[in-house]
């Protein structure tokens, strides 16, 4: 009792960089014992499993010392995945069944899937806390439907001319509508670095696909029915998207970090090397394929450290005096609805 | 003992570095020049723990405080069973290494399979016919046209098929035969669910010396009616997709592909098993009419000098494709069909 604590001093804008402390050893044994607890309970575990790997992603992410955390429990993730896995048979029941039935329900979806991806971000925002404060995401039905539905449509009949806009816009909608606490998330992104992105991964693509046909004829001449030819065919296939993907996230996050601040609270900065953030993906990917996914847990925390290392915080003094406002009552429903139904959006 | 860590008060986002007294069952920490909190260790609610994550305790009032080592065992978890002790024992490791590969095979090549089995008999028969209507019309749509032959040859053809419909006593109203020209199917021939039967204008041309050759692939077609073929392949992917969903609903993406590629693998392998069902069902049908099983050998082997002479391409290392493709054992069937024999 002799040593009466400080509290914690923040420099005033000293950037503190993201500190990744997971390792490959500890997250191998969590991730197989996990799997196989999960095909045992006949996917029963996978909701706790789901939670226990966020839980050891956050938790080992720190800015300052300081930890995420991941609070939803299992529960939560287990009645959103019944609910959600209900939803799938009712769909699949229709579209292998009564596929004009199926093909308006598909439609339907469509004009769900605002919905569900409001709801999945919004989850996942307030199951995070970070200094005893949580996030939280207030984006709106007809926001998503804006972003998500009507401009992508509009992107098509204006063909894909409108593209940097709309992915831009889509980014803008999921980052401005978070808040840390009571704090709101403010961004100025621009379309030009979209357009550049993207004009970026088009050149690049034009420099791999060459090389992608020039390895086909090393494999193999004869095209069409050689199992050679499938077999280097689709690896080099899905390496050259990683490749292309890896380039345009790494320009896109740069941009987003570095735009994005919660004003007198916090900046956010991110250097990620292109080039490394490329073959970190596509030596990974390779990686997982050769071992048939055995090396999924060392790829993953691989990549997490390298994306941790390329971001900074700074930390503005006001920041201690965030205070959290929010009840713990959340379902996942939304959350897992979109993961089964695959509309996946994620803020790299 | 002194655990040294960052105490969190209730709702603020301030912060504490501290040291944390453990002793005599108690927890004492005191922050910020003059607070302080105690509690006994039984009433500290403590997090979970995980390999590798520092375990934190929430105070009943509701401060938390995390160790700063991920090594740090709170007293009340040294002796406890946890799933992070699993998660670290090497036995338990290796064992799941060695197992989890084995029951996502069984999974996907026996459960799933037999799930589907046992659930084509609880599909009812008004299903049925609104399945096989719905398919029939996207195929059509898409893939046929009216039949090319003259009318004197469709007749025939629709001959056999009636012959050979009263033969095996089933009712030509469950069953119905249409001919199209379709170059999408080539020579083919296909049966939809609910009785209805398409043969193309390129079959019945290849075929047309051979009416036994013909009433043997309409026996093989029924067959696939009769054994519920296309039900139990639907049900099929249906069971997998779920259960893939379900068990690894949070893996990511290349997972998905891994396991979804072993999915693909499996309903060919299954269709492959129909078709060995479907031809056990000709072949016998065949005999028991007095005709000779060297009739469905016959369309067998025009089918194959149809596909060979079609796509001239080398064949001879297709051997792990053979695994996916749908009629591949093309020559084993008609081995069979040669030496089949009524037991
Ligand atoms: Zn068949």
């Amino acid at each position: 009792m002799d040593t009466a604590s400080q509290p914690v001093q923040l420099g005033p804008s000293t950037p503190s960089l993201v500190h990744f402390s997971g390792n490959s050893k500890d997250f191998f044994g969590i991730w197989i014992v996990n799997l196989l607890l999960s095909i045992v309970t006949l996917g029963i575990y996978s909701a706790w499993a789901t939670v226990r790997t966020k839980q050891y992603f956050f938790s080992n992410t720190h800015i300052d010392k300081h930890r995420f955390e991941y609070l939803a429990t299992p529960i939560q993730i287990f009645k959103g995945r019944i609910i959600a896995s209900i939803l799938l048979v009712i769909y699949l029941f229709f579209t292998h069944y009564f596929p004009l039935v199926g093909a308006v329900l598909a439609v339907m979806i469509t004009f769900l899937a605002p919905w569900l991806i409001n709801q999945s971000f919004r989850f996942n925002m307030r199951m995070t806390r970070f200094r005893n404060v949580r996030f939280n995401f207030k984006g709106s039905y007809g926001g998503a439907c804006k972003v998500f539905l009507l401009m992508p449509i509009l992107c098509v009949f204006t063909m894909y001319l409108l593209l940097p806009w709309t992915l831009k816009k889509m980014d803008e909608y999921l980052l401005t509508n978070i808040k840390f606490g009571d704090k709101q998330f403010s961004a100025k992104l621009s379309t030009s670095k979209y357009l550049s992105a993207l004009l970026i991964t088009l050149l690049s693509s034009f420099a791999v696909i060459p090389l992608f046909i020039a390895g086909l004829f090393v494999a193999g001449s004869n095209v069409e029915d050689s199992p050679k030819v499938l077999m280097t065919l689709i690896p080099a296939y899905i390496a050259c998207m990683y490749l292309l993907k890896a380039i345009y996230q790494a320009i896109i996050r740069n941009h987003v970090f570095n735009s994005a601040e919660i004003k007198d609270i916090a900046q956010f900065h991110s250097n990620l090397s292109v080039t490394r953030f490329a073959i970190v993906e596509v030596t990974n990917i390779l990686a997982i394929g050769l071992t048939l996914g055995l090396a999924y847990p060392w790829a993953k925390i691989r990549k997490t450290k390298v994306l941790a290392e390329a971001t900074a915080v700074t930390l503005m003094p006001a920041a201690k005096d965030i205070i959290d406002t929010m009840d713990s009552t959340e379902s996942s429903l939304g959350d897992e609805a979109s993961n089964l139904f695959d509309v996946d959006v994620s803020l790299t | 003992m002194r655990v040294c860590g960052q105490l969190y008060p209730f709702s603020s986002s301030a912060s504490y570095e501290v040291d944390a007294l453990l002793d005599n069952g108690q927890i004492h920490i005191s922050y910020d020049l003059n607070r302080a909190v105690r509690c006994s260790l039984d009433s500290l609610s403590l997090a979970t723990p995980i390999p590798g994550v520092a375990t934190q305790a929430t105070f009943p009032s509701g401060e938390r405080f995390v160790p700063h080592s991920a090594d740090f065992v709170w007293p009340a978890h040294t002796k406890r069973k946890s799933i992070a002790k699993l998660e670290r024992h090497y036995v338990m490791i290796f064992s799941a290494l060695l197992l989890t590969p084995l029951l996502i095979c069984a999974l996907l090549f026996k459960v799933v399979p037999s799930t589907a089995v046992w659930l084509v008999d609880y599909v009812p028969e008004s299903m049925v016919d609104t399945m096989g209507q719905q398919s029939m019309y996207l195929i059509e749509e898409n893939f046929l046209s009216p039949s090319e032959l003259p009318p004197e040859t469709q007749n025939q053809i629709h001959l056999i098929w009636d012959e050979a419909l009263a033969a095996v006593a089933l009712s030509k109203e469950r069953y119905q035969l249409d001919i199209y020209a379709s170059e999408h199917f080539g020579a083919n021939a296909f049966a939809l669910p609910h009785g209805q039967i398409v043969i193309t204008d390129d079959l019945i041309e290849a075929l047309q010396d051979n009416p036994n050759a013909i009433r043997a692939v309409f026996l093989h077609e029924i067959g696939h009616v009769e054994g519920k073929h296309s039900i139990r392949l639907a049900a099929q992917a249906f069971a997998g997709t779920i259960a893939i969903s379900f068990i690894f609903g949070d893996m990511e993406g290349i997972l998905e592909l891994i396991i979804g590629s072993g999915n693909l693998i499996m309903g060919a392998q299954f269709s492959q098993k129909m078709e060995w069902e479907a031809d056990e069902f000709a072949l016998q049908r065949l005999a028991r009419l007095g005709h000779s099983s060297a009739d469905f050998a016959d369309a067998l082997k025009r089918l194959k000098t149809l596909s060979e002479t079609r796509k001239s391409t080398s064949e001879k290392d297709a051997t792990w494709l053979e695994y996916l493709s749908t009629h591949p054992s093309l020559d084993e069937r008609i081995k069979h069909a040669q030496t089949y024999q009524v037991n």
